[in-house]
């Protein structure tokens, strides 16, 4: 026979009053804060990458945002976009670049307003670790440590310029220049490679008029004016900035000379589409800002994850036709549609 | 005294210290602005622009209403609750200029400097392709639509739009006052922003607004739009073929103004304005200059790349900052620029106002920069009125002492909340006419609005309002410091006393109880005469003391093992080896993850086995003794079996008959919360105790879980049934940490 003896621990008597509801409403108030509180913290938690464009007010840089965007969508990353209302404002620029640092943004894409400038907001930049991407044209600091270029290739557009002028001018003709920038890398050297194809290539074609660039589409229409009443026998423009580009269409117009003149572009701009499409502009010769935003996107990604990246990486520019105007990658690069959907 | 109710534990105050925290959070994000009650009117009538926000632009009371006298892009001025979500936004719109536009952004976020920088909508009235435009901005724009009206925009122009945003469809009409002038516009974002403040915005043009009403909306205000315009899904990008298109139907090309004005720009001959300064004052010298306005008020100051001067005008033409313009007038040479007097003069173009040029403070006061756009930056001293009705925000960097001056027009308010010895970077027109330096400084920056300033930096940590705030939190951080090391006292004394509880607890149920027998039996052998009159008594009394001596040595033992780093295994394999009698085997076994025990658990279980052991080797004859330690994540079950006897536990004798062995143990088990079983046989005796532990494996978890669990209980008396729990078991299960 077995016996067995147990004894359990007695239990306390239940309390019951009001105050159980206590967690509850403190369940419910913490609730509410995080449902005010949550929009800032889920953005905060998706790891963000400024890219502080040249100016807001071109459209070449849309195509970048697109591109950048669109990686960034793939690669589970934020875009800040953001840049100075004029292509000259670099004190507001370097302001956005410092935000950026100060904000510890995982990554940092700049399109220089200026070449020297940005040295030191850029270098404070890659000494806080931050993954840095020159977009567009280049600055003096050499690449690596955190640091990756991603270009127009300049010498490219040049040379795609002198060529296209060669062949409407059948290599024999007088030209005007516009737009040289010294504060622009790239722009030095696509003036450079227009003049060294012409002088090799086309010999007969002569620069007849140089001009700086403008800061302003009115200046640059101003300057075009004066160049074309200066010169009666002029056949052909080729400007190397936007800005030059559409002061030179304008004056064209205003002179009814689009007929007699040629003119070439560089770098896009949705009103010297018109002028494409009415025939009166040959071609522009853009920058295929698309892909620089998204290899720009993929640099930063690929630095961040210790991947190995390509310290330069140039990006060949495309000719804009009314032939080709329409093409797929013609219509990436020219859209406006930042959203950067597939 | 105590609070009924209140938390006795500094835990407690804790975690009633971040509820609270917590509620008075949530409260102040979800307590709706009294300013911002719908509907909500502007108060520009009265001059009051408080409450508004300026991104970018120059904004000031004019006639009743705001104006951005700006042509800067995407100059953004933000006002109203962040909460609002579906409204309808009323609002009379005037472009300043052409080739730009002005209107109305609803539900904005997330604004900054910059074209788009904002995530809204907007809808706005754009004269460079005659339309009515709603769409999308996230730090982007995304155009959904635009409609030419009937009648061509025209600046100066006054225009009533009216923006419904309900749910994720905002629709808008405009219209100019003519009779059936009317134009819709609509759009539908799936993922829509739903709610945010409301925003008034230009782009090159600047812009008026005034009447600007807020007011809720529903289908009701949405629909009769709706049915005007069906709303469009999804953005157009113009640069197809059939976008081109479209938009040149829109373009209403260039104008014969503009021509004029390029010809003219192009063949006048004109002076440059860093040179007039060097004209001789001795008789009056007419010029023709040409430059960008950067400042209207209190003057008109214009500048080109090589200098800057003031302009007095016979006939002012309408003039925005950033225009450029080409002027003639007399030259008044000065030391440093030159005033153009009688001037006349007209508007070439509209343009994004130039950058400042960065200067020292030094090098402003040497005066090279006069009459023209600079920024510095310097430490604030004080805000003051000056007797001409304007704002003066007083400075300095490094010796170099200077005023910011702002017209009592231009949204002064902000200035006035800039904390004296905060560092600040200023953007104006640098003046040394004494007219503003009062010869008081070397120059003077004439702002064109507040937002001119931008703080850089608040005071330093050793400025007087920082010390005073330091003063004052000394003495509560004292205060917490003082409670904090109180509340520590109190859990060390507590702790000690604890200690010395169950020290006289193990004292009166071994030594004590076995005195008070002894005494008992002693009492009892001796009669009145005070001879032995019972030996048996006394032989009693004898092993009764033999008993508790050994009581002693077990509990002198257990608290000597106790200290030791040692599992408890060991423990007990060091304690029983002793008391094992030879001839009887000792088998010690152990399974799961063997850890350290709460003191009290442990010191009562090594009692228990201790007993059981005892009582085995004193009665039951048993040859061999095994005790196994099963561990589980939360139970710890102690078997101690013999092989020897056995016995029947209901004629066991009690403790009225001086036996405490039975009852110790049970009460023991009670006491840490634990489950005791006995079953006896002919063919041995197990007892088998099953103790919850808890479940925490460090100091630190055992710490928090006790913690929160004495904190819940105290908030509300609950049941732990979620934690699997009965309350004793809780109340037992970490009395290391207990902080009763």
């Amino acid at each position: 026979m077995k016996v067995r003896s147990v004894s359990r621990p007695p239990s306390h008597r239940s309390r019951r009053n009001w105050t159980w509801l206590a967690p509850g409403v403190a369940g419910l108030i913490l609730a509410g804060s995080w449902f005010v509180l949550r929009p800032s913290l889920a953005e905060n938690s998706v790891p963000t990458i400024a890219f502080i464009a040249q100016t807001t007010g071109n459209e070449l840089w849309e195509a970048a945002h697109a591109g950048a965007r669109k990686a960034a969508l793939r690669d589970g990353f934020r875009i800040y976009w953001n840049a100075p209302t004029r292509s000259d404002d670099v004190e507001r620029q370097i302001e956005l670049i410092e935000s950026a640092i100060r904000r510890e943004d995982v990554g940092l894409v700049v399109a220089p307003t200026q070449y020297l400038a940005l040295i030191s907001p850029l270098r404070l930049a890659i000494a806080r670790h931050i993954p840095v991407v020159v977009a567009g044209s280049s600055v003096p600091i050499p690449a690596g440590n955190g640091l990756v270029f991603v270009l127009n290739d300049d010498q490219v557009m040049g040379r795609m310029a002198a060529r296209r002028v060669g062949m409407l001018l059948h290599g024999s003709g007088n030209v005007a220049l516009l737009g040289n920038d010294p504060n622009s890398t790239g722009n030095w050297i696509r003036s450079r490679a227009f003049e060294e194809t012409l002088v090799s290539e086309f010999p007969a074609v002569s620069i007849r008029e140089r001009d700086s660039s403008s800061p302003t589409f009115e200046e640059a229409a101003e300057n075009a004016e004066k160049i074309l009443l200066r010169n009666s026998q002029l056949a052909a423009i080729v400007s190397l900035t936007s800005t030059d580009s559409e002061g030179a269409l304008t004056a064209l117009r205003l002179l009814h000379r689009t007929k007699d003149v040629y003119l070439i572009g560089c770098d896009q701009e949705l009103d010297l589409m018109e002028g494409i499409r009415e025939g009166q502009m040959d071609s522009v010769i853009a920058e295929n800002s698309f892909m620089i935003g998204q290899r720009a996107e993929e640099a930063i990604a690929a630095l961040r994850h210790r991947r190995s990246v390509q310290a330069t990486v140039l990006i060949p520019p495309l000719l804009i036709t009314r032939d080709n105007i329409d093409r797929p990658d013609i219509q990436q690069i020219l859209s406006t549609d930042w959203r950067g959907a597939p | 005294m105590r609070l009924r109710g209140a938390p006795r534990s500094f835990g407690g105050v804790i975690v009633t210290a971040v509820l609270l925290f917590a509620a008075l959070v949530g409260a102040l994000a979800l307590w709706p602005n009294r300013s911002y009650r719908l509907p909500w009117q502007d108060s520009f009538a009265s001059g009051d622009i408080d409450g508004w926000q300026a991104f970018g632009g120059a904004w000031s009371p004019y006639k009743g209403g705001i104006r951005n006298n700006s042509d800067e892009r995407g100059a953004k001025f933000i006002t109203g609750s962040p909460a609002w979500s579906d409204y309808a936004v009323d609002a009379d719109v005037s472009l300043l200029g052409e080739d730009g536009d002005a209107g109305i952004i609803v539900r904005s976020s997330d604004e900054e400097e910059g074209v788009d920088s904002y995530s809204g909508y907007y809808v706005g009235l754009r004269d460079s392709n005659n339309s009515l435009t709603i769409g999308r901005a996230d730090h982007g724009w995304a155009e959904y639509q635009a409609v030419s009206p009937r009648e061509r925009l025209l600046p100066s122009h006054w225009y009533h739009l009216h923006i419904v945003a309900v749910g994720c469809s905002i629709a808008a009409v405009a219209s100019s006052g003519t009779p059936g002038d009317r134009t819709w516009v609509a759009m539908y974002e799936p993922s829509c922003a739903r709610s945010g403040r409301i925003g008034l915005r230009s782009y090159s043009s600047g812009g008026l607004w005034k009447n600007i009403r807020v007011s809720r909306a529903g289908s009701g205000e949405l629909n009769p739009l709706l049915a005007q315009a069906p709303p469009q899904p999804k953005p157009g990008f113009l640069q197809s073929e059939a976008g081109f298109n479209s938009l040149r139907l829109n373009q209403p090309g260039i104008s014969s103004q503009f021509t004029e004005n390029l010809h003219q720009a192009a063949t006048a001959p004109l002076a440059p304005i860093g040179q007039l300064s060097g004209l001789s004052a001795g008789q009056p010298v007419t010029v023709a200059i040409r430059g960008s306005v950067t400042l209207i008020s209190p003057r008109v100051y214009v500048q080109d790349a090589t200098g800057g001067a003031t302009v007095e005008f016979l006939h002012a033409p309408s003039l925005k900052i950033g225009d450029e313009v080409q002027i003639a007038g007399e030259v008044e040479p000065s030391h440093f620029s030159a005033a153009l007097h009688k001037a006349t003069g007209h508007v070439l173009w509209q343009r994004s106002p130039a950058p400042p040029i960065s200067v020292s403070a030094t090098q402003a006061a040497v005066g090279l920069y006069d009459a023209r756009f600079i920024e510095t930056e310097a430490e604030v001293d004080g805000v003051r009125d000056s007797a001409g009705g304007q704002i003066e925000l007083l400075l300095h960097s490094g010796y170099q002492h200077f005023v910011s001056i702002v017209d009592s027009q231009a949204n002064p308010s902000p200035l006035r909340n800039i904390r004296p010895h905060s560092r600040v970077r200023v953007r104006g027109v640098c003046v040394v006419d004494p007219a503003f330096t009062g010869n008081a400084a070397g120059f003077a920056i004439l702002l064109r609005s507040s937002s001119d300033v931008h703080v850089l930096a608040g005071p330093p940590w050793w400025a007087l309002r920082n010390l005073l705030a330091a003063g004052m939190a000394l003495p509560v951080v004292a205060l917490l410091g003082l409670f904090v090391y109180s509340r520590a006292e109190h859990w060390r004394m507590r702790a000690v006393l604890d200690e010395r509880l169950r020290m006289a607890r193990e004292v009166h149920d071994t030594l004590a109880q076995g005195y008070a027998a002894i005494a008992f039996q002693l009492e009892s052998a001796i009669d009145r005469e005070g001879r032995i009159s019972t030996p048996e008594s006394v032989t009693r009394a004898l092993q009764m003391a033999e008993r508790s001596r050994g009581e002693a040595h077990l509990s002198i033992a257990s608290l000597r093992a106790l200290h030791a780093e040692a599992r408890f295994s060991e423990l007990l394999r060091r304690l029983l080896a002793v008391q094992i009698a030879s001839g009887i085997t000792l088998a010690i076994r152990s399974y799961g993850t063997e850890r350290r025990l709460p003191v009290e658990i442990e010191s009562n279980l090594l009692r228990i086995i201790q007993e059981c052991v005892a009582n085995t080797v004193r009665h039951a004859k048993a040859a061999l003794v095994q005790v196994e330690l099963h561990y589980a994540p939360e139970l710890l079950s102690v078997t101690v079996s013999d092989d020897g006897t056995g016995f029947d536990p209901d004629a066991a004798p009690g403790t009225e008959e001086g036996h405490y062995g039975l009852a110790g143990m049970r009460e023991r088990s009670a006491r840490i919360g634990a489950d005791f079983q006995l079953t006896s046989a002919p063919a041995g005796t197990c007892i088998r105790v099953r103790v919850p532990l808890p479940r925490s494996r460090s100091v630190a978890w055992g710490y928090t879980l006790s913690l929160f669990r004495r904190t819940l209980r105290r908030l509300g008396g609950l049941r732990l049934a979620a934690f699997g729990r009965s309350e004793q078991m809780d109340a037992k299960d970490n009395p290391r940490f207990d902080l009763r």
